[in-house]
């Protein structure tokens, strides 16, 4: 943020109607006050250098920040704290409890439950106090809290007649649009405006955010010019990205101010040389993670260098097969399973029979599109119980694990005669394994399948698969799995 | 004691049919099983070879367990430990950093450590844990005072539980691991209490004993709501007072780590995170989010999971845990591939001398590696083979230096039923064939049929020898490993799996050693070096002639062309000489093969193979739970259960009631009217019979205040009764004890609408 000032850049006329509103007369000041317009455009600013620099001290004024508010009762138990604390008079003044439907409230948990009793307790200090002074109490980012907030709205612009706090003005901070609830009501409404481009890069030139490193000894008035090119190519290529938004913008400075001071500091450039400086590395700040932020780096560098990493999924092998049958019979109509996961030749030779003929005229001159026609990789996962998916597992384990064809591998090698190992491969079956279903509860729990309904013996329950083609794949790249062609048969 | 043998039964269901009495005495590992087993006075272990097995024995066994297993879970906790040292301390790092020295929260970034873990849930508690355990040791080293706040989605359920959850671990003092989750159970219950009434008489105490403030905020939190985060702020703010700092200069860390994101509702982490960033100005917090391996990759998951505003605001580090397959593989190399050192062979049978049988270990790690991947369950199973081989095998004692020879037949009479023996004396007969000294090396077989001296003699050789054997085992397999390049051999193997292949004698016929040899293109002067001087050819007095001699001739290689020619050469050499040694006599004796439950039949898919450990490891579940429901003697026909009866129990003994109404069910349609059920179940009974059945047993219990009781079925039994109203009830009391304990299990289920009952079991699948 830039450097504080009388006035903020471009806001002088906002600062002015705050002036207009806001006074440290009772009878002059408003009730409520709408202060609202785009995220990040400097409103908390504003008003903290309006409060600082142009109010008079003797308005008292208490800053709540909703958006740290958890529940309607926190945030008037805040209120109620910080109007007594800010008010100036000393505690032993008033006394902290309330007394509320006859009853005395020891404790300060339990008042301000709802807004009646906010008043009640409000009341109660003026009673005790006779206190008069002006208050602005701000609810900063009042959209932001934490629950529904309707209702505070109304609340907080009825106050004044509801009740005998006149000395109160609310100012509502509103990065959204105005809540439908006060729309129609007459507060004053205080709009800022975006920036422009030219008026976020003045702002962003008044201060020097980044500094050189101080070995360098650059002279200021050659920092200064830097910067200023600095800004001017970074508002210039980040605009039409950032908006007005001031908090991208500055995140922006700071992650690439690295990017164009490093070969100032290896000594290749001078920085007298902004632009040969911003074409050699104009290739490498335009990539996606300047827009999305979240590019996040090994703590130590040593640790970057040990690649030990070498399978990105450290699921089990189970897993993995339960995660494939999962998605295949998310993506698999059920009335396909016979075609797909059966040995019965004959279905599968009817249906390439059906594909070669030439289909009727009538339906293929429509040309509508069906569920089959479209790439199963690209429609949702369909639901499947869970049975059909263990019967899939079964086939699928059978044909495709490394570990079944390597038993029958070593069969061969020792040309041992058995009879029975057909036999025992055509039943063998993963689902008599007891890890199977607690495998499956830590897929679950991984967020990587879903289950419709919480109770697990319901004959309704039934579950979906979570994942992305793309994950899908390289699961299946690391298990071998032929993935590709059970989805394109 | 007793319970120990009854929980031991469980499993030794015996399907077999009678004459198998006969056979099992080939089994030396069974024999107990046919009498009943008998517990020693002084150990859970029972006694062996029919009840005769000396006590002292029997005592011996349990300490030769003890002392094995513990030098074992030593050498594992100690791997444990040690394993995420370097991530624990670069933690420590991230976190004792500084705020002012810490740029990004200057410039309003929260520092989060995203901690990459592996997909086995219980793993990561337990690393979570470990990590604790470590905070708290470095914590006294520096000046630095650790909070540590742990969240989890069990408790975490909305955002009011959260930041409750947090205020409670930060401003308590020290909470102690186990009361953790004790009074988390409470706090939920008491969360409404919490809000709105609390006593007065504390507050009032409060307010005049501003001396003992401190404790009372603990409690108290001022009186505000316990979810307001302002606590958190307000406790700091006293805390850096009483140190004469302030929130960038303090000592004060507080660590909060969420230890499964994955599992949180992705509007609570947002919420979360907001909150804590909100406040990172104010209060000297570090985050530590826990991720699942699934998301390998970091931003990807941040761009689906948080809002652009947070991620601007968080500066993200990532920590790596080490992988669990390499942990799993390097508990296996320690515990059973390598050559223990002097201090920990101080015990009393060397490690050494005893071998696990390959296949078991490759039973045991496939599990591992396929279907739980969980280094605990890794660890359990370990313990496991070695309690099945010291429960179960009397013959261990045999190696003990303390063994004192008594009752020295009934040892010998077991060795001579050992698979290997017999195999022995069968080659010893052939060569007899041919020899000279036929009637030398006849009387040397009648020796050692008849005689214990010789057969002794016999075991004591393989003993020794054994050791030796482990010893070239260990140095083929270091030899084979060691030739394999890590990135460019495809095939690539863990020790455990070369130790696998030399030991069942696979390895020339395997693709695995072509494929080695061929991707060898050059032997460089480093591997010749690493061959020849890292490896040991002797431990003690035992010495590996083979292996000296391989190393003395590849030491001779000389840059040339031929050389890896000759290298290979010799390394097949070596192999060969090496496979040629038979099996030794008597291995059994100390192998751990895992137990044996049934005849051992050929099974030719390794995840199909049985044995004990096996069984224990993998049941069928749902299989074991039919037939026992089918046929209640495979739980009932034990030994306890026969010894109070005095006799075995036959299928003319009533069934249990649950057994019947399974029979009932078996035939049940897939929606079951539940009087028709009722109906059904009542006629598989016959009144007479089955009440004067219940009447006998109560009256054999002798119990006297069910006297009344019998007089009172005796008046059903015979009464004339003709509706049968009271019979009618008691069966009815059982049917729907049935039923409840069915749903229980899971076989059925009540539908919504009442009157049916719906099968939830599924045959076949």
């Amino acid at each position: 943020m830039p450097v504080l000032e009388s006035t903020p850049l471009y806001r002088s006329k906002e600062v002015d109607l705050l002036s207009a509103f806001i006074t440290d007369d009772i009878t002059t000041t408003v009730p409520a006050l709408i202060v609202h317009g785009y995220k990040s455009i400097g409103k908390t600013y504003t008003l903290d250098s309006f409060f600082n620099n142009r109010l008079s001290p003797r308005v008292k004024k208490t800053i709540i920040r909703c958006d740290e508010c958890v529940t309607k009762r926190v945030l008037l138990q805040r209120c109620l704290k910080r109007i007594r604390e800010d008010s100036g008079i000393p505690k032993s003044k008033y006394s902290e409890n309330v007394s509320y439907r006859g009853g005395e409230v020891t404790n300060f948990g339990g008042v301000c439950e709802n807004f009646e009793n906010f008043i009640i307790a409000m009341e109660q200090f003026i009673d005790e106090t006779g206190y008069n002074e002006p208050h602005v109490l701000v609810l900063d980012r009042i959209d932001q809290y934490m629950e529904i907030a309707d209702d505070l709205y109304t609340a907080f612009n009825r106050l004044h007649e509801q009740s005998t706090v006149k000395f109160l003005t609310t100012v509502l901070v509103i990065s959204g649009d105005l809540p439908k609830e006060i729309v129609t009501s007459s507060v004053p409404q205080i709009f800022f405006k975006a920036y422009e481009p030219d008026q976020v890069l003045d702002i962003l030139q008044s201060q020097q955010l980044c500094e050189f490193n101080a070995n360098l000894r650059i002279p200021t008035n050659i920092q200064v010019d830097f910067w200023n090119q600095y800004t001017k190519i970074i508002v210039d290529l980040f605009f039409s990205y950032t908006g007005s938004s001031m908090n991208v913008l500055i995140d922006i400075c700071y992650e690439l101010w690295e990017h164009f001071t490093k070969p100032i500091e290896s000594g290749k450039y001078q920085p007298q040389d902004f632009l040969k400086i911003y074409r050699e590395i104009r290739t490498s700040i335009l990539d996606d993670n300047v827009f999305s932020q979240s590019s996040v780096e090994p703590y130590n560098e040593t640790e970057s260098n040990k690649t030990n990493s070498s399978s990105s999924f450290d699921l089990p092998v189970h897993s993995q097969f339960i995660l494939m049958a999962c998605y295949l019979a998310s993506l698999i109509e059920p009335k396909n399973d016979l075609q797909m996961f059966s040995k019965l030749k004959t279905l599968r030779a009817e249906k390439s029979n059906k594909k070669s003929s030439p289909s009727k005229p009538s339906k293929s001159s429509r040309q509508q599109m069906t569920r089959q026609n479209i790439d199963t990789r690209l429609l949702t996962p369909g639901t499947f119980e869970l049975e059909r998916m263990l019967s899939i597992l079964t086939v699928i384990y059978r044909n495709e694990s490394s570990s079944l064809s390597a038993s029958i591998e070593r069969l061969h090698m020792i040309e041992e005669e058995n009879d029975n190992w057909d036999k025992e491969l055509a039943t063998f079956t993963l689902n008599a394994n007891i890890d199977v279903n607690s495998q499956l509860a830590t897929l679950a729990s991984l967020g990587l399948v879903q289950r419709t309904s919480s109770d697990v013996l319901s004959s309704q329950a039934r579950w979906k698969c979570n994942m992305s083609w793309s994950t899908a794949e390289s699961i299946a790249k690391e298990l071998n799995f032929p993935l590709k062609t059970y989805l394109e048969d | 004691m007793k319970r120990d043998v009854d929980s031991q039964s469980t499993h030794y269901w015996l399907k077999r049919p009678k004459k198998s009495s006969l056979k099992a005495s080939s089994y030396p590992h069974k024999v107990h099983h046919e009498a009943a087993p008998q517990t020693c006075p002084d150990c859970p272990l029972s006694i062996l070879i029919g009840g005769a097995e000396p006590t002292e024995h029997v005592k011996l066994r349990y300490d030769l367990l003890q002392s094995t297993w513990n030098v074992q879970q030593q050498k594992i906790e100690k791997i444990l430990q040690n394993a995420n040292i370097e991530l624990f301390d670069n933690l420590v790092k991230f976190i004792s950093t500084s705020q002012r020295l810490d740029s990004t929260i200057t410039r309003g970034k929260l520092p989060v450590g995203f901690l990459q873990l592996g997909s086995n849930v219980a793993n990561n508690l337990r690393i979570f844990k470990e990590f604790g355990q470590y905070l708290r040791e470095s914590q006294e080293e520096s000046d630095l005072d650790y909070r540590i706040v742990n969240l989890s989605s069990r408790t975490c359920a909305n955002i009011k539980a959260t930041i409750r959850e947090i205020v409670k671990q930060v401003t308590e003092d020290n909470v102690k691991e186990g009361e953790d989750e004790e009074d988390e159970e409470e706090d939920e219950e008491e969360e409404e209490e919490d809000d709105d009434d609390e006593d007065d008489q504390e507050k009032a105490e409060e307010d005049d004993e501003n001396g003992t403030k401190a404790e009372k905020t603990t409690k108290k939190y001022h009186g505000k709501i316990s979810y307001d985060f302002d606590i958190i702020h307000e406790w700091c703010e006293e805390y850096f007072a009483g140190e004469g700092k302030n929130a960038s200069t303090t000592n004060l860390r507080i660590v909060i780590v969420i230890q499964d994101s994955d599992a949180l509702p992705n509007q609570l982490l947002n919420q979360v995170l907001k909150l804590i960033h909100s406040y990172s100005k104010l209060i000297p917090m570090k985050l530590i989010v826990g991720l699942s391996s699934i998301n390998s990759n970091i931003s990807t998951w941040l761009n689906n999971n948080l809002s652009n505003e947070l991620r601007i605001g968080i500066k993200g580090s990532l920590f790596r845990t080490v992988d669990n397959k390499m942990l799993g593989h390097s508990i296996c190399n320690d515990l059973f591939l390598r050559y223990s050192s002097e201090e920990e062979d101080t015990h009393e049978i060397s490690l050494d001398s005893l071998m696990l049988s390959p296949d078991l270990i490759s039973t045991i790690l496939n599990r591992f590696q396929n279907s739980n991947n969980s280094i605990d369950s890794l660890v359990s199973s370990f313990k496991l083979s070695y309690m099945v081989y010291f429960y179960q095998s009397p013959l261990v004692s045999l190696l003990s230096p303390k063994f004192n020879g008594k009752f020295l037949h009934l040892y010998t009479d077991l060795l001579r039923k050992l698979p290997s023996f017999k195999r022995c004396i069968e080659i010893k007969l052939d060569q007899s064939e041919g020899d000279e000294d036929k009637e030398k090396t006849h009387q040397e077989i009648v020796d050692l049929l008849t005689q214990d001296g010789p057969l002794m003699d016999v075991f004591h050789e393989s003993v020794k020898k054994s050791k030796l054997e482990k010893l070239m085992l260990i140095n083929t397999m270091n030899v084979l490993y060691h030739l394999q390049d890590r990135k460019k051999f495809k095939n690539f193997k863990e020790k455990i799996d070369i130790y696998q292949l030399i030991a069942t004698r696979q390895i020339f016929s395997s693709f695995y050693l072509t494929n080695l040899f061929n991707s060898i293109s050059m032997i460089t002067t480093e591997q010749i070096r690493f061959l020849t001087e890292e490896l040991p050819t002797k431990i003690g007095n035992i010495v590996d002639t083979n292996f000296e001699q391989y190393q003395n001739d590849i030491r001779k290689l000389e840059n040339g062309s031929d050389r890896r020619e000759k290298f290979l050469k010799y390394t097949k050499r070596y192999l060969k000489i090496y496979l040629a040694h038979k099996q030794l006599p008597l291995y059994e004796v100390f192998t751990i093969l895992g137990g044996s439950v049934q005849p051992a039949k050929m099974e030719v898919l390794e995840e199909k193979s049985k044995n004990l450990i096996i069984d224990l490891l993998r049941p069928e579940l749902r299989a074991i739970l039919e037939m026992g429901l089918e046929d209640s003697r495979s739980y009932l026909s034990n030994d306890l259960i026969q010894e109070e009866l005095g006799s075995p129990i036959s299928l003319r003994d009533p069934q249990p009631i649950i057994t019947k109404l399974f029979q009932v069910y078996k035939d049940a349609p897939v929606n079951i009217n539940i009087y028709d059920f009722y109906c059904a179940f009542r006629q598989t009974f016959e009144k007479h019979r089955d009440m004067t059945y219940l009447i006998d047993s109560i009256t054999n219990d002798n119990i006297g205040s069910l006297s009344p009781l019998v007089a009172d079925l005796e008046e059903i039994r015979d009464g004339k009764d003709t509706k049968d109203e009271q019979w009618n009830k008691i069966s009815f009391a059982w049917f729907l004890q049935g039923c409840f304990e069915l749903i229980q299990m899971g076989i059925v289920k009540e539908k919504p609408k009442g009157d049916y009952l719906e099968k939830v079991i599924w045959k076949g699948v």
